[in-house]
Order: structure tokens, then C-alpha cells, then sequence
């Protein structure tokens, strides 16, 4: 994925021919520029590009400080001072508000488009008002360099027309942990997205199909999968790994290394195939597209090492994400006893040094493609079998490994002494790590469920939990269900029926009696279970 | 009623005030005032508290359990639904009343969703049954004291719009049933309706 430095053509757009419209209406998401461009900035800059682009599109143009001469102003209705506060929207639908005397005015009624959008942006402001790394298709942001500058207006002048862009996502909601019941839970997709595309309407994301770009960060953050790359799609990737691994990958091979990158970056030109076949070339449209569960796929299925190459324009949240991520990987290496480089990221010219296998690796073919598969059990099965297959004499394999701060596995944690049971976790918990027994109050926990939402955290009411990202390395204790707490249930006094934990109603007990609202007999009316309650309602 | 109706025949100024009602809610850790404030009205109550309680046979009859214990029991089991809210302790609780009511309501969207007419229509004539014979003689009036008498605005929210919900529900239910009896004459062949 290129975007150019931040400016707005991305290669993402692909124009569409006229007299097509009808037929390929449905193949993506469709932009109509007008032609209609606005220009801020200071008014030496504003002036002269308005001047350029006039010539090929309808311009409004805003110094936004300095001060534009009066002859200027008198010829070109089109030049006006203004302080514009904000600009939203994108290729097509930009709008802006400005400084006005009485407040706020909207700059819609002085576009020369009807409907009061702006087609495209020239900002030339200094920072652009636009902050996201990615900014919005139409929206260009060169900065003060001239040759920038240049390149923007040369841009701008041919983008009129209709362009299509592809849906890069799939969005699965069921399956999103970023909130429940109000209660906050993950916002790592919010966290890294460059362009802006993704926000939170309360219980859910949003993402904005008109600004995504398809860098894929938030597929590579998401940690239960619930936005996925629709083309290649996880499968469609999974199934073209296995392919160039296969031909090539087989016992007594002692080095095979896997080239991941984009199919635009020209720069693994450095890097040609060699005639051992000892380097596999793995292209992708966006370096984020592939994470964890491919790379350790491709260890299991023969590969020596697996390289991560980032293209030199990459938005930095998805460089530190990446980053992030093979740490991750490196951590969970380390912990099997195999070497940490085998997972590695490179940049620029970066050479790479065959990294080869004291014993050579032999071909371990991984079911990765089968139905039902999802991202997080390809990847936990295939540093299983890693970790069955590799290890050094004498190292001993720890019951976990402890990982970064961005890790989507871990432990929940339990204060006995101020949990309740109040189940309010369980109840919240997206993933089914967290659930209640039907006999008793007892909190039972899968650790190879839980993504680390925090969901659970931030909705106990005794702030009795705390998370720890690791992983645990035995399988069978990963999947298997234990006990976080449990308690005894108290029993009716009137029929013996049991109907609630003990910590729970003692903790509600002292509650209404610090609070003062309730007189003995009310307080006693607590530990009697509905029906008694209800039973004896008149005659208490 | 100073409220604006919406489509789905809720009140958009009951609506908004739960909305920032909860919020307020939240904004305590673990809700704690509308907590003390439930547990007080709904839990630990009795007739000390020289306030009506929330079962319908104590609002009306002034007694627990009443006549109205008896019916409500009566009419979840002829219709195959038997207890539907044990922790109430009395199926002529407010809230285990209201359950009911959602499970008929759940019924009827199945029936339309499925081409199941028939289930859908006797779900709504029990829906008006249930609303007539139970729900509205009592859960608006009582609604508008407990809203008049809570502390809580979450508490006070609730009941605002489960007063309005059941009065709104009334009139919905009767225009749906006049649609229904058109339609039922012009459309829906005999061996479709099973009354």
C-alpha cells in the first residue's frame, strides 16, 4: 500500500472510464470529483496556486493569514481572506466551517459545486488542519516546499471524473470486543488507524468505507478477528502460503527464508530470487494484511526465517504495530527454545543474512486452510507444533511466556477477598473466557479464549481484576477451564432455598447499611430469597 | 404529554432523559446510587414502607398474593410459557409481568418473520389480553408515583418510560389489531388463521 506522503491520489483510486459507470457501479466505493478545489493557507502560497489551478479547475480560495492585495482580490472573486477552523469529508464531499464574526460559519454556500461540497483540498497550511498520517482521498497536504507544492497543483489539475476504490474490509460486529452495555472494552483498531476511517459510536465501531485505504493495521491489532482483509481473504492467504512454501520447502533443506512485502514496493528489487530457491518472494497489497498466524504458518510449513519488509512510506502507527506484533512473535520463539530471528523486520536497503537450521527443518505440513479456521487457532496450532518439533537439549519449556503490552492473549486475574460473583464479567465478556456455573457462584476462566478486551476489567465493580498478557505454553492448560473464584451459597432462612452467593449479599447488606436507607427488618428482608420475600411482603 | 412520538412508539423525551440517566448511572463506579436506590424500592420493601409495592395484586388489591398472583400465573401456563421470572418471587412482579409481555411480543415477530400468521395474531390478541386484563390498569399509575418518589434519576428514567411504554403499547396494539382484521379480510385465505 502506497500513500504517498500523505497526499491525496493514492493508488488505491482507480479512475473510471466514461460510459462504464452502469456496468461497474457495484464494484466498489465510487468518488465524483467535480472539479471543485479548495485552497487554504497563507496568502502568498494561496494566491499563486489559485492563479495555477484555475486554469483546469473552479477554485475557492482562503488565505487563511497575510494579507492577499487588493487588485488580487478585486480581479478574482474566487480569493477571500477567512480563517477556515475545519475541514471534513473526502473526494468529492469535503466541507468546511470557518471563522466568523458571530461564531462558526458554514463554507458551503461559497463552493462553486451546488450541493456545497468541495471536490478536493490544496491545504497549505502549516501543520495541514487535516492531523490523521493518511489523509483523505482528494485531500492534499505538500506542505511549504515548493517542489511539493508543484506536484500537488500538476495532481490536482487531472482529478476530475469518477473513481472507484475497493471495499478493503470485512466487519464482523458479533464478533467485536470494542464495547458491551456501555462499558468500555478494546480500542486497539481505533488506536492505530492512520486515516481516521475508524471511530466508536458507544457500544460499536465504525468504520468509514470513504476513508479507509486498506493499510490493514486494524485487521493486524484486531485480536478476535472481527475485521478481516476481503481480498486476498485469510483463507485465499493462507492457501497461496502453503502453495509457495510447498514447492520448495522439504527435509534437508537448511535454509529457506520467506520475503514478505508489497506487490508495490519496488525496493525488494535488492533481493532476487536465488537459484537455490533459498528465498520465496510473498506479496501482498498491504504489509499489515499478514500477522502472527501467517508467519508462524510459514515457519511450521518449512520456512527458515520469515521477513517482514515495510515499504519506506509506511504510516507509522503501522510501523510500531508491526513492530509490535514480531516482538510478539519473537517473545513466543524465545519461550520454545527456538531463535527469535526467525521472525524479523527489515527496512530500506537493509541486507538479510541467510539464517540457517543446525539441523535443517524438516517439512511440517499444517492443516491452516481448513474450514472453520480463524486467525487465532491457526496461529496457537502452529506454534504448538513448533514447539513439539523445536527446542534446545537442556532447555526446559516454561509453563508461559509473559508478552508486550499489545498481546491478544492472557490470564484475568481475581481478587478473591473483594470479588463478589457478581458475574457482571461473564456476563460482558465477548469471547466466552469468562463464565458462570449454573450450580454455585463460581467464576470459570478458558485462557485460550480471552483477547485482553479489558470489557471484564473495566466492568467489575470492585475493581477485582487485573490482566496479565502471556501465553501459556501447554495446550491442554490453555483450553482448559479453571476455577478464578467460588463461593458458598446462602440459603433462605425461611425455606432453605439457596439463591445467592454470600459475598454477594453481604457485600449489598453493608452497602444499604452504611448507607442508612434501610431499618433492621428491611436489612433482614435481604436474605430472604423472592418468593419469601414476596410471600410474606404483608405480614413482615 | 408534552412528548414527540417516534416510529417505534416510544417517547423521544423519555428516551433522552434515560439516556443521560445512565449515563449519570455509570459515571459511579458500579452504579452504586441507582444500585442502593433499586435495592431500596424493589428488594427490601414491605408495607412499613407506606409505599405501594411492585406487584400488581398488592397495587390493586392490597394484599400478596391476590387475585391478580393467581390470574397472571394462570394465563403464562395456558399459554405454555410457565414461570418466566423465578427471581421475582411472584409472576405478578412488574418486572416478571413485562417479561411476559416481551416473550408474547417475541412470539408475534417470529410468527411474521416466519410466515407463521397464525402465531403472530394470536400473540398479538394475547398481547392485548395481557395489556387490558394486567398491564395498563396499574404499571402507568404506578410508574408515574415511583417515578414522583425516587431519588435516582436512573431509577426515575425507568420508570418514566415503562409508564410510557405501556400506555403507547395500548394504542399501537389497537390500531396493529384494526390492521390486522383488514387485512385478515382481504388477504389471508381461511386455512391460514387457526382460531
Amino acid at each position: 500500500m502506497s500513500f504517498h506522503g500523505g497526499t491525496g491520489m493514492s493508488r488505491v483510486l482507480a479512475r473510471v472510464p466514461q460510459g462504464a459507470q452502469a456496468s461497474i457501479a457495484n464494484e466498489g466505493i465510487r468518488f465524483e470529483s467535480r472539479g471543485t478545489v479548495l485552497v487554504i493557507g497563507p496568502a502568498q502560497y494561496v494566491t499563486f496556486a489559485a492563479a495555477r489551478l484555475s486554469t483546469s479547475l473552479r477554485v475557492l480560495a482562503c488565505a487563511t493569514s497575510g494579507e492577499i492585495p487588493q487588485t488580487d482580490l478585486r480581479a478574482n472573486p474566487a480569493l477571500m481572506s477567512c480563517r477556515i477552523a475545519a475541514v471534513t469529508g473526502y473526494l468529492g464531499r469535503f466541507t468546511a466551517t470557518a471563522h466568523g464574526k458571530d461564531g462558526m460559519v458554514e463554507m458551503g454556500p461559497f463552493s462553486p459545486n451546488r450541493d456545497g461540497f468541495f471536490d478536493l483540498v490544496l491545504d497549505l497550511s502549516s501543520p495541514p488542519l487535516l492531523a490523521m498520517a493518511v489523509k483523505p482521498l482528494g485531500y492534499y497536504a505538500p506542505g511549504t516546499d515548493s517542489l511539493a507544492i508543484d506536484a500537488a497543483i500538476a495532481e490536482l489539475a487531472t482529478f476530475t471524473g469518477s473513481f472507484l476504490k475497493p471495499r478493503f474490509y470485512h466487519f464482523n460486529m458479533e464478533l467485536c470486543a470494542h464495547s458491551a452495555q456501555g462499558v468500555a472494552g478494546c480500542t486497539r483498531c481505533l488506536n492505530v488507524c492512520p486515516t481516521g476511517a475508524i471511530s466508536s459510536s458507544g457500544d460499536a465501531i465504525l468504520i468509514d468505507s470513504n476513508l479507509c485505504q486498506g493499510c490493514a493495521t486494524c485487521m493486524l491489532a484486531c485480536p478476535t478477528g472481527a475485521i478481516t482483509y476481503a481480498a486476498p481473504s485469510f483463507s485465499d492467504m493462507h492457501k497461496r502460503l502453503a502453495s509457495s512454501l510447498g514447492d520448495v520447502a522439504g527435509p534437508g533443506r537448511d535454509s529457506l527464508q520467506l520475503l514478505i512485502h508489497e506487490d508495490t514496493d519496488q525496493s525488494v528489487d535488492q533481493y532476487p530470487d536465488s537459484i537455490d530457491k533459498s528465498l520465496v518472494h510473498f506479496t501482498l497489497p498491504a504489509i499489515a494484511a499478514a500477522g502472527l498466524d501467517i508467519w508462524l504458518a510459514a515457519l511450521v510449513q518449512g520456512a527458515t526465517q520469515v521477513i517482514v519488509k515495510l515499504p519506506a512510506d509506511l504510516p507509522e502507527s503501522t510501523r510500531r504495530e508491526l513492530k509490535a506484533q514480531v516482538g510478539v512473535a519473537q517473545a513466543l520463539l524465545e519461550a520454545i527454545g527456538d531463535l527469535a530471528e526467525r521472525i524479523i523486520v527489515i527496512e530500506g536497503t537493509q541486507p538479510i543474512a541467510p539464517v540457517t537450521m543446525r539441523d535443517g527443518i524438516a517439512a511440517l505440513l499444517l492443516p491452516v486452510t481448513s474450514d472453520g479456521a480463524t486467525k487465532r487457532n491457526i496461529l496457537t496450532a502452529a506454534l504448538d507444533r513448533l514447539q513439539a518439533s523445536s527446542g534446545t537439549a537442556g532447555y526446559a519449556i516454561p509453563a508461559s511466556v509473559d508478552l508486550p503490552g499489545n498481546a491478544p492473549f492472557g490470564a484475568v486475574k481475581v481478587n478473591r477477598h473483594s470479588c463478589t460473583l457478581c458475574m457482571a464479567c461473564a456476563y460482558l465478556c465477548p469471547t466466552g473466557a469468562l463464565f458462570s456455573e449454573k450450580i454455585g457462584p463460581r467464576l470459570n476462566f478458558i485462557e485460550s479464549r480471552c483477547v485482553q478486551c479489558r470489557l471484564c476489567e473495566h466492568a467489575c465493580p470492585e475493581r477485582s481484576i487485573t490482566l496479565r498478557q502471556r501465553l501459556l505454553l501447554d495446550a491442554d492448560a490453555r483450553q482448559t477451564a479453571r476455577s478464578l473464584n467460588k463461593d458458598l451459597q446462602h440459603r433462605c432462612p425461611k425455606c432453605s432455598a439457596p439463591f445467592i452467593g454470600r459475598a454477594l449479599l453481604n457485600k449489598s447488606r453493608k452497602i444499604m447499611r452504611e448507607q442508612e436507607l434501610l431499618n433492621d427488618e428491611e436489612l433482614n428482608r435481604l436474605r430472604l430469597c423472592p418468593s419469601c420475600r414476596a410471600q410474606n411482603v404483608s405480614n413482615f | 404529554m408534552t412528548c414527540v412520538e417516534n416510529d417505534s412508539g416510544l417517547f423521544r423525551t423519555d428516551v433522552a432523559f434515560l439516556h443521560d440517566a445512565v449515563r449519570e448511572a455509570m459515571a459511579v463506579p458500579g452504579a452504586m446510587a441507582a444500585a442502593v436506590e433499586y435495592t431500596r424500592r424493589f428488594v427490601a420493601t414491605s408495607k412499613d414502607s407506606q409505599e405501594p409495592l411492585p406487584f400488581e395484586s398488592h397495587v390493586r388489591e392490597g394484599c400478596l398474593p391476590g387475585a391478580a398472583t393467581g390470574n397472571v400465573r394462570a394465563l403464562a401456563a395456558e399459554w405454555g410459557y410457565g414461570e418466566v421470572a423465578p427471581e421475582s418471587g411472584s409472576p405478578d412482579h412488574l418486572g416478571a409481568e413485562l417479561r411476559l409481555m416481551a416473550m408474547l411480543c417475541h412470539d408475534e415477530r417470529t410468527g411474521w418473520l416466519t410466515g407463521d400468521y397464525a402465531l403472530a395474531i394470536e400473540s398479538l390478541r394475547r398481547q392485548s389480553r395481557f395489556l387490558d386484563d394486567h398491564l395498563a390498569p396499574w404499571v402507568p399509575d404506578y410508574c408515574a408515583a415511583l417515578a414522583a418518589r425516587a431519588e435516582n434519576s436512573y431509577v426515575q428514567a425507568i420508570a418514566r418510560i415503562t409508564a410510557s411504554t405501556v400506555r403507547a403499547d395500548v394504542a399501537a396494539l389497537d390500531e396493529i389489531s384494526r390492521q390486522v382484521d383488514a387485512m385478515r379480510a382481504e388477504t389471508l385465505t381461511p386455512h391460514v388463521i387457526h382460531q
